[in-house]
């Protein structure tokens, strides 16, 4: 009787918490909705239409057979992918270091981490020229050192396309992972030693476990975000690396109307849902979430 | 943020102008690629026009015809005249984005050849050429002088840097292969492409805009480019220490239009007029070095004859070019691209 009683003041109050919840949600919700969702239905329907406003599939099959433009898709995602694990292998060592440092000095590093993310990519983007062109840094010190006797051809190119963009992507990673592992009870890790672990045994089976939540949030934003650059490829690819944006550019210079631009933006999402779909099935990154 | 602002100043402008009658007067919004280009053009053009007319004016900016396309797609534009390169005006009348021109207000399109004008648009201020053009730090004694140098790394070794699109680059293509100038048209894509093709070895760097283009230039990354002439003639003016030469220079020509539905239509008829006329483009010389379009315009003797020497559209000058055809762009634009973005990711 008191049981049934119980469950349902408890069943009343989820119900209550989770209008309260909605509630809450809503203006979230909204933004999204009005800014995501509504967006992407229109370029949908865009994508669907000839010049003259009439139903069409004709900008998916400009899509599918016309000027490189899978290939373009496949650049855009394997250089999104270089940069990711390139951004992570660099990000998450030195995340690790800040993590493990008094807060008063990790503030004063994280300021140099935040200071160049707030720079305009633009700037970020030429100041690589700057460093790797011709009369950059780099060759200068390498012909007077004498290690090479002419300039090297460091940029315009995959390799100074990927340089440019980790330098813009690693602070992606290192926000959210440095949140997660400043909230790792080093508790855990004193247990693990205490039990006969060693370091690396303790970094790998306790550490890193405990780290994914913000590793697997960093991750993702760097490879989204990486899918839509259009500025560092455009000059540090020096017309030898196509991106999507840079595609969707000269898709809307070239063809009558927005059909194929927006034929193109949503084959990118199409393939992006797909790998991310596929990643989260291989890597259980649903079983990642913070605990 | 313009953007989006830019219509909401302007209707609250409009809001402004109803509710104090004895102040209104007509008014006009002209649009050009901006930049400083549109600075100069504003000065030396629009603002006298505007004074002439009695008309207030508004400016804004665009980047490619999809700008003007979504101003027709809202329903309610606010521009009037746009100003656009000939080709961009082709695709654009092509889609219906443009009022039918009224001749009979705009007489002084009847100065320029036909083939300049549509029943939707009408010759615009200054030509632009896509030139040749060199350091001469890297060239002391003399740099390349045809676009046969230009594609020989051999004879004049140096970085070169190409323009990532295939207008104006299969012309020059054509012409370093030995094609005569007035035999450039219909363009014979295949030996055009190959031309290209054996030269991508050779190019340091492919630039996607004439912006980027001068900053090669600058930042020391290239040391033949070809380029707009306005643009180098900008940065050389600014220090750079290049030269270029006017010899197989492909020139372009530039147009205006009234965007259909545009809110001033009767006043920006005017306008287009005026834009046209042979006095004004020759006060354009005195802000930028771009060749006015008007044929009248070196016979009305505004123009500072050690200006004129230097403008692409000066008669000795013109007759070194080649006229940029958007007839055949028109028509080739969409494969050509497409064969061209195929050969790119070879």
């Amino acid at each position: 009787m008191t049981d049934d009683r119980n469950a349902a003041v408890h069943a009343r109050e989820a119900r209550h918490e989770r209008a309260r919840m909605l509630g809450l949600a809503l203006p979230a919700l909204a933004v999204i909705g009005a800014a995501v969702v509504v967006p992407i239905l229109w370029v949908l329907y865009l994508s669907v239409l000839d010049v003259q406003g009439h139903f069409t599939l004709g900008n998916y099959l400009v899509l599918a057979t016309e000027g490189a433009n899978l290939s373009v898709i496949v650049t855009t995602l394997k250089v999104s992918l270089l940069v990711t694990v390139v951004s992570v292998v660099i990000g998450y060592p030195l995340t690790y270091l800040l993590a493990q440092l008094p807060p008063s000095l990790a503030t004063i590093c994280m300021l140099g981490i935040l200071l160049p993310y707030m720079t305009s990519v633009l700037v970020r983007t030429y100041a690589w020229m700057v460093l790797l062109g011709r009369r950059g840094i780099v060759n200068t010190m390498l012909v007077w050192l004498g290690i090479t006797d002419a300039p090297l051809q460091l940029m315009f190119n995959t390799t100074a396309t990927v340089i440019g963009m980790v330098h813009v992507m690693v602070p992606l990673l290192a926000l959210p992972l440095y949140a997660t592992m400043r909230a790792i009870d080093h508790g855990f890790l004193r247990a693990a030693a205490s039990l006969g672990a060693g370091p690396v045994a303790t970094f790998w089976r306790v550490y890193f476990p405990l780290s994914l939540p913000g590793l697997s949030a960093g991750t993702f934003l760097i490879f989204v975000t990486s899918l839509g650059f259009f500025i560092t490829p455009t000059v540090l690819g020096g017309g030898r690396v196509t991106m999507i944006g840079q595609q969707i550019a000269t898709a809307i210079a070239t063809y009558d109307g927005f059909g194929v631009a927006t034929a193109l933006g949503v084959g990118l999402l199409a393939a992006t849902a797909i790998l991310l779909g596929f990643a989260m099935r291989v890597l259980r990154l649903d079983l990642m979430r913070a605990p | 943020m313009r953007k989006t602002m830019l219509p909401l100043a302007a209707a609250l402008l409009a809001c402004a102008a109803l509710a104090t009658p004895g102040l209104a007067q007509p008014t006009v919004t002209v649009v050009d690629y901006g930049g400083t280009w549109q600075a100069a053009e504003s000065k030396a053009l629009f603002q006298p026009i505007a004074k002439k007319l009695g008309v207030t004016l508004r400016e804004d900016s665009l980047q490619t015809i999809a700008d003007i396309r979504l101003q027709v797609q809202s329903g309610k534009p606010t521009w009037d005249v746009v100003a656009l390169g000939i080709g961009e005006c082709l695709a654009a009348a092509k889609e219906g984005l443009f009022e039918p021109v009224d001749y009979s207000v705009v007489t002084n399109a009847a100065d320029f050849p036909p083939e300049l004008r549509g029943p939707n648009y009408v010759p615009g201020t200054v030509w632009a050429s896509f030139v040749l053009t060199w350091s001469k730090e890297k060239f002391k004694n003399g740099g390349p002088q045809s676009w046969a140098d230009y594609f020989d790394t051999k004879k004049f070794p140096g970085a070169r840097a190409a323009y990532n699109a295939p207008r104006f680059m299969l012309e020059a293509a054509l012409l370093a292969d030995g094609v005569a100038k007035d035999k450039v048209y219909p363009i014979d894509i295949d030996r055009a492409f190959a031309k290209i093709r054996a030269f991508r070895k050779d190019v340091a760097v492919w630039y996607t805009s004439f912006g980027q283009a001068v900053d090669l230039i600058n930042a020391g990354e290239v040391d033949v480019v070809p380029v707009l002439d306005g643009r180098i003639i900008d940065a050389i003016a600014k220090g750079a220490k290049w030269d270029f030469t006017f010899n197989q220079g492909i020139i372009n020509a530039a147009c205006s239009a009234i965007v259909k539905g545009a809110p001033n239509k009767a006043t920006a008829m005017k306008f287009l007029n005026e834009m046209l006329d042979p006095e004004l483009q020759a006060n354009l010389t005195n802000y930028f070095v771009y060749g006015p379009m008007s044929p009248k315009v070196y016979a009305t003797g505004l123009i500072k004859p050690e200006v004129a020497v230097k403008l692409n559209s000066y008669p000795a000058n013109f007759k070194m070019q080649v006229v940029l055809d958007p007839h055949w762009w028109a028509d080739n634009r969409v494969p050509v691209q497409s064969r061209w973005d195929a050969m790119m990711k070879e």
